[in-house]
């Protein structure tokens, strides 16, 4: 067990949010909140994953005190992010003590699930995302969003799955019910993903046989004896070097991200607050957010999506203009035009590549289309036991300032 | 001076205002461009989105000055000190940063197309997303150190092409980033992250990736020639037809990689682990396997000749018509 927790604080020190994860580790274990570095750094990352391990039996709850920790900070959307990474990488010490007992697993999984739906709940509490899973289904459920982590912690996916499938009686009905709901919110992209994920996973609820679970991806060994040329066992990561290329080439990058991101998200303001939000996000996130919305509206309209885009691309610039500090002249348009110069050529291609990462949800996608976060300067904040109705800053501020949010 | 006075002397046509003291000035979006501050002092200025193409910054103190979306392009900033200065999405196509200081600078999708960045310190920078394509970081013996990018976040950069022969690039973040076709040669590489990157076709001889992890990079055809990769991870990246000869492997960890057809003549790949590794026609002739782990390893037509493979792992592994050390082929 000391070789995987080593391999592990080994994993968490090299890890961007190395600080956050430690901030919150110690927080689970000794249920202090510790905002100085020079004490932080003292701290044995190893011995703090052996006592996580032992003061949480197993890892539903870790999972579950985790998320319910999280709750109480302040910058939970941050933490969040930590909270399932320490997740993910301590299961492997709770697989490998679990292996000790093999018997007792085997019994537990025969008699576990029963109905077909709390079959498909078991699969999907096992989903990394689990707490974006839920906030769906409630979304789509119940109609409102559910931003408080202990209530959805507490609210069962059983009782949620029986409510889809009363409230949507086929799966075209959930899938088109799902995408409306996704579009409505400020991180379609993400959500998107996630929607492909319950409806890959919630399908045999909806039809009369339940089929056996998909067969697992073949791997490179499976290929390897036979496929000499071999084939990547995931598919390729979508590729925008040459597009963000294009654009560096014929347009100013800074106002190119101020009109994506005005499209994609809120109109941008000058203000100092839609500063700090910009440098949340790369050029490429946003030309992945809005290269998905674009494929998930392409089937409303008459025009093809790249017109459509177009159109919105200039609408957008003409209502544009710099503040009179900078001259108010408008080099907005000539952005606009660059930015579709730069798509026309590769749009098709372009176009397939998203619709296949939104439909096969690999995770490098994911963490390429989630804002970039500065994690460079810790926060001179204290983060813990504030209360969760106070006014929440970046970049989980975001939420509201969108006002789109439901 | 103050930005206004700066302004209207230079509507008025001049241009020299080297060695003013400017700091602090409000010239956001002001036109400036071909004017001369060099060793103008323009800490914590305001120059967003400002026009300062071809201007003269050499050895100009630009600490902490805001130049978001800035155009610099064909700028002099020799030796400027760019220190924690913000220059998100700014434009230094072909701009001259010799020597400058932009530790800790952020640099996000910052255009740096073109721009010589010898004895640059970018050390702690943000540089996610920039474009740096056929950037120069070259190290000059006796004119120009290797550029510095300790611990520089260049995740998702695109630095094709680009020269970093000599730079000092350990602890590094290059995840995702594309260095196709980069010269990477003598390059400290040591415990950076180089995960999902792209290196096909890169130039790595006598780099230094010791500790690196470079789990699912693509580095098809790259020359990785007498490159030092103990301890580093390579699960599940694409190496084929790249080129090892008298690289170091020692405790390598090559899990699922691709080495279709790699060459690694005379490398050593003492306790490496080649688990499952698909080796199929790779060219190992006195290579040196002392406990290497080759199980369930496909090394199909592979080239053994004169390889130390006596105390390898060979349990599951596919040997069909491979040459063995002592020259016979394998049914």
């Amino acid at each position: 067990m000391s070789d995987a927790s080593a391999l592990i604080a080994h994993q968490f020190e090299r890890d961007t949010h190395a600080v956050r994860i430690k901030k919150l580790m110690l927080y689970a274990c000794k249920d202090w909140w510790e905002n100085d570095s020079a004490r932080l750094s003292a701290i044995d990352l190893e011995e703090l994953v052996d006592e996580l391990r032992q003061r949480y039996p197993t890892l539903e709850r870790l999972r579950s005190h985790l998320n319910h920790l999280v709750g109480m900070l302040n910058k939970s959307a941050e933490y969040q992010v930590v909270a399932q990474f320490i997740t993910t990488e301590l299961s492997v010490l709770y697989v490998t003590s679990g292996s000790d007992s093999e018997a007792t697993t085997q019994i537990v999984s025969s008699s576990q699930p029963v109905t077909p739906h709390a079959k498909i709940a078991h699969l999907l509490e096992s989903d990394a995302n689990l707490s974006r899973i839920k906030k769906l289904l409630i979304c789509v459920c119940r109609k409102y969003w559910e931003a408080n982590p202990y209530v959805i912690e507490q609210t069962l996916l059983t009782d949620l799955l029986q409510e889809l499938t009363k409230a949507y009686a086929t799966l075209d009905c959930l899938r088109v019910g799902l995408a409306a709901a996704v579009k409505t919110l400020n991180k379609p992209i993400e959500y998107a993903l996630i929607a492909e994920a319950i409806l890959q996973v919630i399908e045999p609820l909806y039809s009369i046989e339940i089929p056996p679970a998909k067969p697992p991806r073949p791997t490179a060994t499976d290929l390897a004896p036979t496929a000499e040329a071999y084939s990547p066992s995931k598919p390729l990561p979508i590729d925008l070097f040459d597009l963000r290329l294009e654009i560096f080439k014929y347009t100013n990058p800074l106002r190119a991200k101020i009109l994506l991101f005005s499209l994609a998200y809120y109109r941008f303001e000058f203000r100092s607050q839609d500063w700090s939000n910009l440098k949340l996000y790369s050029l490429e996130g946003l030309l992945r957010t809005i290269l998905s919305q674009a494929v998930s509206t392409e089937c409303t309209s008459n025009r093809t999506a790249l017109e459509d885009l177009q159109h919105r691309l200039q609408e957008m610039a003409q209502q544009f203009s710099d503040p009179s500090e900078l001259g108010g002249g408008n080099e907005y348009l000539d952005v606009g035009q660059a930015l579709v110069k730069a798509l026309k050529p590769n749009y098709s291609v372009l176009q397939q590549q998203i619709q296949h990462a939104l439909q096969s949800g690999s995770a490098a996608d994911i963490t390429c289309a989630s804002p970039t976060q500065v994690v460079a300067q810790p926060s001179a904040s204290p983060e813990p036991h504030q209360s969760r109705d106070s006014l929440r800053e970046d970049p989980k501020g975001r939420q509201e300032i969108l006002g789109r949010t439901i | 001076m103050n930005a206004e006075e700066l302004l209207q002397r230079y509507e008025a046509g001049e241009t020299n205002f080297s060695k003013q003291n400017l700091s602090s000035a409000n010239l956001m979006g002001a036109d400036l461009i071909g004017v001369d501050l060099s060793h103008a002092d323009l800490h914590n200025a305001t120059l967003v989105l400002a026009y300062l193409n071809r201007s003269n910054l050499t050895s100009a103190n630009l600490l902490g000055t805001k130049l978001c979306g800035a155009n610099l392009s064909q700028a002099d900033l020799l030796n400027a000190n760019l220190r924690d200065a913000d220059l998100q999405g700014a434009v230094l196509y072909n701009a001259d940063l010799r020597g400058a200081d932009l530790g800790l600078a952020v640099l996000l999708d910052a255009n740096l197309i073109g721009a010589d960045l010898r004895n640059v310190n970018l050390s702690g920078a943000d540089l996610r997303g920039a474009c740096l394509k056929g950037a120069n970081f070259r190290e000059e013996k006796r004119c120009y150190d290797g550029s510095n990018l300790r611990g520089t976040d260049l995740r998702g950069a695109d630095l094709r092409g680009a020269n970093l022969a000599g730079a000092d690039l350990s602890r590094a973040n290059l995840a995702g980033a594309n260095l196709n076709e980069a010269n990477l040669r003598e390059v400290d590489l040591s415990q950076a992250n180089l995960s999902e990157t792209r290196l096909n076709g890169a130039f790595l001889t006598d780099a230094n990736l010791s500790g690196a992890n470079l789990s699912q990079a693509s580095l098809r055809d790259a020359k990785l020639n007498r490159a030092r990769l103990s301890d580093a991870n390579l699960n599940d990246a694409d190496l084929a037809d790249a080129t090892l000869n008298a690289a170091n492997l020692h405790k390598t960890s090559l899990q699922h990689a691709n080495l279709y057809r790699v060459r690694l003549n005379q490398a050593d790949l003492s306790r490496a682990n080649l688990k499952n590794a698909h080796l199929v026609e790779a060219v190992l002739i006195e290579a040196y396997l002392g406990r290497a782990n080759l199980q369930g390893a496909n090394l199909t037509r592979a080239n053994l000749a004169k390889a130390e493979l006596s105390s390898a792992l060979l349990g599951g592994a596919i040997l069909t018509g491979t040459t063995l050390p002592d020259g016979s082929v394998e049914a």
